[in-house]
Formats: structure tokens, sequence, C-alpha cells
């Protein structure tokens, strides 16, 4: 498999898509790597268990058996189009329902199906649907009530229209009545008519109705949509429907109109009268439009949602390519997102996720379109920005708008967003290769740190790409044994026996080769996985040291610790478990921790230190003079070591500033009972000039590069190092 | 009218069977029937009602496609029910006619409490009648427990086409008429 084919099949394993190749009939071979989710439902349907080489999808999925008529079709014309099959609901053995929508394509000529999963999104389409729909038989029941009051209005007047009735009588009888009554002649002459009428018309002058035909008028305006309303009323019969008619002042409103003709039947049935009965719908009409407009508005943020979002960007990138022009998509992701809504609930991140929507549109122009795309996403199109140099400054000033506080009750929370960048058309020729680009350059910014923003470059993708399948890899690393802890021994030179060494993990990834740590830890970190790494780094540091005590060697392994760990797992317990399991004594094992671990959460980090601390086990802060290196709070931190970054090691010692940075940081750490550790020792004037600075221990490719747990023993039993 | 020729199986997992030792003469005959109307008459409901012997008063609108497979037994034949429950109709939902293709039967559901759902049963049928001719079709006047709410008579159906035999007054919730619809849509497509 090539690089490229299994970045693809990283890709659609991410998207939770289960990809087939058609061959014929229901003989399909999955293109990659098939989604659990996938698995599961087949081999339910199938009621079979792993995974076959082939797949009859028909038989498995009876909506794809129908689904594949259509298919066939398509696939038969090698033409680029695609078919969706629409939603269609599985559930599994555990009562778990799946919304699942089919695609049929052609991709190079190559009937392609694809599975995709829709329950994430399902949730909030169904809310929308749920709710229109809703609305909707409310606006029917109101019309119902609206409808049989007009029926018994009509029988009620029908018969009082009779000769010996005079009009002054029937005049009192319909004045209070809440629907607008009119009684003509056949020719629209006004006979009588009740003040709703006068309402609803908005008139100034009760006279105009008499100069003025109503029944012609409405019989104008209700033929748009009923042409038929002529023939029926000619004929003498019932008429009733609802249409758009304009007021005296030219307002719009939509009425519902029953006319009735009042036949003689002395006279051979001919009409003398019509009886007309309105009521002002504009209310329900309204939210009926309503309702057409929910299904493509976010309930949460009221913006438009994806699938409007969808339809806009594709007909104004339509618009450029007929009348020229740029057009920029800004692809906004909030950051952390996720840690706020599994923190705090879903009510304060609907909140959180308002709160953006009002900021992102307080700071664009009236003109540019924001979109919520879903979940932490939001989209904003600007298609009048000027010159391209603009859209860093707009881009800047939605990463300001966003961030600030947002404040609850009790709880303040900061809310950052990156932001990708895309142009059409110079970063793609279609709304979807826009998306993609800016969707890239996001992930770029997320690359970089977060809270910012990045332009699309040809780059990105690879880069992307490249991160998706370390991510992929490594959530398989460790069953599949591709780690492997290398030693780097730290050297004492003087009086002192201990012997350490710093556990330095790598990855032996079977396509790759070996890679360094740089390359995925902090991939690890933002995934989680690095939770399952650190643990491992910890049992497999603590067995070696087990298999070294058997050969007699007495040596203190450090590890390094994530962040992560301590926020995230119990560490104090996974330290407990493998000294015990392993027989270790507590001293001979160290944990290196950088400054960022005290960054979030201070006062639990160091609680949790002095706990293992407690055990016996020390503590070295790593990269000490690289980040925040705040001296003040060094004196209150449980740490035992303090390890001088080679940043400041490799200038030494000709650089002035390196050396009085290493100078005081040494000096300050043995005021303080710390002892300290230069790394990335490469050569003798280095190791000269911190021998006379008093430092403790030296570690580097000067004594040794990374040693092999076999490498180490040898290395170890040739210095003779025994136990005593 | 009787339907005594049947053996209906209980419900496990969505999907039953009913096992009659030494009458299965015949292969397992696979019907599908497709749920078929405008939205919020119940067609869910009458699903659920006939498959799984539920009934909720909730209304939980129904996006796209649902299965459900029921197994019988009629006249010593084993008969499978696919039961296509389709998206109701409305003014962002067509019925895609692509979604009936193969059906066997149709039952076209009204609600009794609503006039609109008639209008739109007529324009269903007519697609149903375009694509697949004469089939078996059912109309299922639903929610019968709310007859006092009823905005039309049984006469107003007449336009449907559909013969009174072929006609029921069904209600998910009281569960009247339910399982003879099916019993009835099935034999018609057993002799069809």
């Amino acid at each position: 498999m090539t690089f490229e084919t299994s970045m693809l099949s990283v890709i659609l394993k991410q998207l939770e898509i289960a990809a087939f190749q058609w061959n014929k009939d229901d003989d399909f071979t999955p293109i990659n790597e098939l989604p659990d989710w996938f698995s599961g439902l087949y081999n339910k349907r199938m009621a079979r268990s792993g995974v076959p080489t082939n797949f009859h999808l028909a038989n498995a999925f009876p909506f794809i058996e129908n689904f594949l008529y259509d298919a066939e079709k398509l696939w038969s014309q090698s033409t680029d189009g695609q078919l969706h099959s629409g939603l269609w609901t599985e559930i599994t053995a555990n009562d778990v329902e799946f919304y699942i929508e089919a695609v049929a394509i052609n991709a190079l000529q190559t009937p392609v199906l694809l599975f995709t999963n829709e329950t994430t999104n399902f949730d909030v389409r169904h809310k929308v649907f749920q709710t229109a729909r809703n609305l909707a038989l409310q606006n029917e029941q109101l019309e119902n009530v609206v409808q049989l009051h007009q029926r018994k209005l009509q029988q009620q007047l029908e018969s009082f229209c009779q000769p010996q009735v005079s009009l002054t009588e029937l005049s009192d009888n319909i004045q209070e009545e809440s629907s607008a009554v009119l009684i003509c002649r056949q020719d629209g002459a006004v006979e009588l008519y009740n003040r709703a009428l006068v309402d609803i018309y908005s008139l100034n002058d009760e006279g105009e109705l008499e100069r003025q035909s109503l029944l012609e008028k409405w019989v104008k305006e209700a033929e748009r949509i009923y042409p038929e309303i002529h023939r029926v009323l000619a004929v003498g019969k019932h008429w009733e429907g609802e249409f758009e008619t304009s007021d005296n002042g030219e307002t719009k409103k939509w009425i519902r109109l029953m006319i009735a003709p009042i036949v003689n039947e002395d006279q051979n049935e001919k009409i003398i009268h019509y009886i007309c009965i309105a009521n002002d719908i504009s209310e329900s009409r309204i939210s009926l439009e309503e309702v057409e407009r929910l299904t493509q508005i976010d309930p949460t943020t009221r913006l438009p949602n994806r699938r409007n979002f969808w339809s806009y960007l594709s007909t104004q990138i339509d618009q450029k390519k007929l009348q020229g022009g740029n057009l920029a998509l800004f692809y906004v992701d909030l950051d952390h997102f996720k840690q706020i809504n599994d923190g705090l609930g879903p009510e304060q991140a609907d909140f959180v996720l308002n709160t953006v929507a009002s900021r992102l549109k307080r700071c664009l122009k009236t003109q540019d379109y924001v979109a919520h795309l879903g979940a932490d996403e939001f989209a904003v199109v600007a298609t009048d920005y000027g010159k391209s140099n603009a859209l860093p400054d707009m881009a800047q000033r939605i990463i300001e708008g966003i961030y600030r506080d947002v404040s609850f009750n009790e709880l303040t929370i900061n809310v950052s967003a990156s932001v990708g960048i895309a142009v059409y058309p110079r970063d793609g020729a279609n709304a979807r290769q826009i998306v993609k680009s800016a969707d890239f350059a996001m992930y770029h910014a997320k690359e970089m740190g977060r809270n910012q923003f990045q332009l699309f470059g040809p780059g990105d993708i690879r880069d992307t790409v490249s991160k998706l399948h370390i991510e992929q890899g490594l959530k398989n690393a460790i069953e599949k044994r591709e780690f492997e802890l290398l030693y780097q021994p730290q050297i004492c030179i003087g009086q002192k026996s201990i012997h350490r060494a710093e556990a330095l993990i790598r990855w032996n990834h079977p396509e790759h080769g070996l890679i360094a740590p740089a390359s995925f830890i902090s991939i690890a970190e933002d995934s989680g996985l690095i939770i399952d790494i650190g643990r491992w780094v910890i049992e497999t540091a603590c067995e070696e040291l087990q298999r070294l005590a058997s050969k007699n060697i007495n040596v203190k392994i450090s590890v390094n610790v994530s962040p992560k760990q301590f926020k995230y797992s119990n560490l104090a317990d996974d330290i407990i478990k493998n000294l015990k399991a392993y027989k270790v004594e507590p001293s001979q094992l160290e944990l290196e921790v950088t400054e960022s671990a005290f960054m979030d959460n201070m006062d639990s980090v160091v609680e949790q230190l002095e706990t293992i601390r407690k055990l016996g086990v020390s503590i070295s802060l790593d990269d000490f003079g690289t980040g925040y290196s705040s001296l003040s709070y060094l004196k209150n931190l449980p740490v035992d070591q303090l390890k001088i970054d080679r940043s400041f090691i490799i200038e030494l010692p000709d650089n002035r500033n390196s050396k009085t940075i290493v100078e005081s940081l040494i000096k300050l750490a043995h005021e303080l009972s710390i002892e300290v550790i230069a790394e990335g020792i490469e050569n003798q004037r280095q190791l000269e000039y911190l021998k006379a600075l008093n430092c403790d221990y030296f570690q580097g490719y000067f004594f040794h590069a990374p040693l092999s747990a076999s490498e180490l023993l040898t290395a170890y039993e040739s210095v003779s190092i025994k136990k005593s | 009218m009787t339907w005594s020729p049947f053996q209906v199986s209980g419900n496990a997992e969505h999907e039953s069977r009913s096992f009659i030792p030494n009458k299965r003469l015949l292969p397992m005959m696979n019907k599908k029937i497709c749920m078929v109307g405008a939205f919020a008459v119940g067609k869910t409901s009458l699903v659920k009602r006939y498959v799984e012997s539920l009934f909720s008063e909730k209304y939980h609108t129904t996006i796209g496609v649902k299965i459900d497979k029921k197994n019988l037994t009629y006249q010593n034949k084993d008969v499978q029910l696919m039961i296509w429950d389709i998206e109701g109709v409305d003014i962002f939902t067509d019925l895609k006619p692509s979604y009936l293709r193969g059906a066997s039967g149709i039952l076209l559901v009204i609600d009794g409490t609503r006039s609109k759902s008639l209008e739109t049963a007529k324009q269903v049928k007519q697609l149903v009648d375009d694509n697949l001719g004469k089939i078996p079709t059912l109309l299922l006047i639903n929610k019968s427990d709310l007859r006092e709410s009823w905005q039309f008579s049984e006469d107003d159906t007449k336009s449907l086409a559909i013969s009174e035999n072929n006609t029921f007054i069904t209600s998910a919730k009281t569960d009247q008429n339910v399982e003879r619809a099916f019993e009835r849509i099935t034999h018609l497509m057993v002799e069809d």
C-alpha cells in the first residue's frame, strides 16, 4: 500500500466513511479500513464476525439493495456525477440507531459506493425538522379553526339571506362578527359589510368599499393560485381558498376567503348574492415561511446552518465565475471546545456558541456572511473585501473579536478560535475545494498554537494529511509494540555514586522507520493518546529497572510526564501500581515534568507531585529556561533536580548571555538545594565550563547517544556499578 | 371479513418469526410494503404498534427511511414483510419514487383529524399509481381514538379510489384494526 493510499484510507476512516469498489452484482471490495460502526452493523446484518474480503451489501441492507438499481445506472455511464441515497436508519443489537447515507460515485471511472455516518449531525437536523413540523401542525390546527368557523358562519348567513329578511336586519347580525363579511350582488356591487372587513383592508373611508368591487379584486388575486375560481363561481358553486391580497395601503396580507353564492330557486337558480367571509391568516403564513426558513437556520445560534452555507457559497462562486472577482472563506474553529462541552455541559456550550455567534456578527461588516456549520465550526464568506492584503486584518479582527472571556453565573472561561483562510479562485475552483483549502489552513493554524489565523498554502494539505496519518498510527502503536525506550545516561563527575539515565521514547513505524518524539508527541497530546503512551513509558521503565536489578545494576531512570497525565489520569496510582508490579525501589524512578505542567492548575499538580515524592520518587524540572522560568515560584515547587535546556548549553562557553543565565540558574538551584543536570553536552569545553560551576550531572552525545536497553546493560556492566 | 389464515409471531429485535412444525411447505416469501402519506399522520406509530406492540403519544418525526421486518405464516407460507416507513410528505420533503421500487403493497395513511393529510394522500396516490401501476393499496384513516375531532367523513376519501374493503379506520394508540390492516395487505400481496 502506498503512502497516499494508506493516507486516503486513514482520512476516510477518520471521517467515518466506509468506501467500497463495486465489482459486480452484490459483490463489493472495501477501499479503506472500515470504521467500527460499519463493521459492527454489517456483521450484525450478516450474522457473522471478522472482516471478510468481499462484502454483499445489498444482502445486508435492503435499503442498499434498492439503491443499487439507481447506482448501477450511474456507474454504467462512467460519468463524474454522484448519487445520494437519502438518509436511512439502521439499529444495532444494542438498540443504538445509526443514520446513514450512501453515495454512489465514479472515481477514476471506477464504481465506488460510500457509506457516510450522519448520526452525529442527526440530532440537530432532527431538532429543526421536528420544530418545523410541530409549527406546521399548529398552523394546520389554527387554519382548521378558521375554516370551521367560516363554514358555520356561512350556513347562518345563508339562512338569513331570504327575501323576507331585510338587509338592515342582516347587517345588525354581522357587525360584531370577528370574521370579515361582505355580501354583494353577482356583479360585485356591495350590499353589506362589517367592521372586520374595514379593519383587514385598513380602509379610512367606509365608502371606499362601495366604490370598488372587492369581489373582482379578490378573484384577480386568487386566480394566481386558483385559476379555476372563475369557473367555480360562474356555475354557482361554493369556493374557498387562501391567497395573498393587498390592503388599501398596499400592505401584503394573507387571507382565507370563502365565497358562497346565494341562488334564487324561483328564478331558475339565478345567483342573487355572494356571501364572502374572509379572515386574516398572515400570522400563520408568516410562521409557515418561518418553518421553511428554519430548515436553513441553526437553532442554537440562529445563524444560517451548513445547508444554507453550501447553497450560499456555491451561488456566490457561480456569480464570481460569471462576473469575475475573488471571494474569501474564513473557516473558524473554536479552540478546546470539546473540553467546554464535556466539562460544562451542553447548555453552557450552547451559551458559548451563541456568544461567539454574536461576537462574530459584531466584528464583521453587514455584507459579510456568517454561518454556524455545527459543533464548534463557523464560516465567514467575504465577497467584497478589496485587496487581498485586507484578509489578514479581517482574520485578526475575527480572532480578537472572539478572544475574550465568557462569564457564566460563577465561572469565567476564555474562548479563542483558529481561523483558516482560502480565496476563490486561487485556492480552489469550486465550493468544495475552497472549503477543503480553508479547513486545511485552519488545521495549520491549530498546529501553530491556536488562537491565530493561517492563509491556505499548498503545503497545508500534505502537513495535515501527514498529521492525520500519524494520529491514526499512534492509536495502534502500543498494541503493535512499535514504541521503544532508549536510555541516555546522565553522568556524574566527582564523588557521587548515583547512576542515572533518561528514558527517551522512539516510534518504530512499520512504513516510515524510526520517528523522533518531536514528530508525534504534540499530536499525541492533542488527541489524548499521550495518557496511554505515558502509562506505557512508566511501565516499560519499571520493567527495565527490574531487569537491570536482576543483573545487580542499580540505576535511577527518569521518565518524561505530560501535563495531561496530571489532568486526565491518576498518575500516582499508575506509579504505585508499576513500582509494586516490578518490585522497583521508588528512589530508582524519577519523573521529568516541564514548566507547562504547572501552568494549567498549579495547586493540583503540586499536590500530586508531593504525593509522588512522598513515595520516594524524585522529581526533575525539565527544559528549564525555555518557557516561563519563573524563578519566584521555583522555590515552591516540589522538585529535586533542575535540567538546563540544551539551547543554553550549546552556546557555552562563548555566548555571554547563555553564560549569565546558566551561572545564575546553577547558583539559584544550589541555594534551594536542588541539583542541576545540564543536557546537550557535546564537547569538552562545555563540560569543563559546567564542571567549574559545580553542575551536578551531565547528559549528552559527548558521553553517550541514547542507548537501547541491551546497550545500556552493556555500558553499565562495563563500568561495574553493581549493587553492593 | 376474517383473516384467520395467519400465524403472527412475537417480536425480537424488530424481527420475528413463527415456526409451525411440518407446515412450512414453501420457501420464505419476501414482500415489501411502503408506508406513505403526509407527515405526522402516524405511519411510524402504526409500524411500531404492529411490529413491537408499542405506542408513544409523543410525536417524533421520521427523517429518511426506516425498514422493519415482520415474519408471519400465511396459509402455510412463510412470509417476511419488509415494512418501509418512509418520511412523510410536507413542504420540504417529497416522496422519492425510487423508495417505492419493488413494493408489493402500499399502506396510504391519512390522519382523520387533518383534512390536509387527505389532500396530500391524493398527490401521493397519484405518484404511486404513476410509478407502480395497479398494486395492492390500503387506505388507513388513522387516529380513530380522536374521532370526535375528525374533519372529514369516509365519503370524502372516495376520490382516492380505494375500495371500502381496503379502507381501514385505525388507531395505533388503541390498536384498532392495525393487525387486520397488515393481514389484509399481506393477503392481497400473496394472492396478487
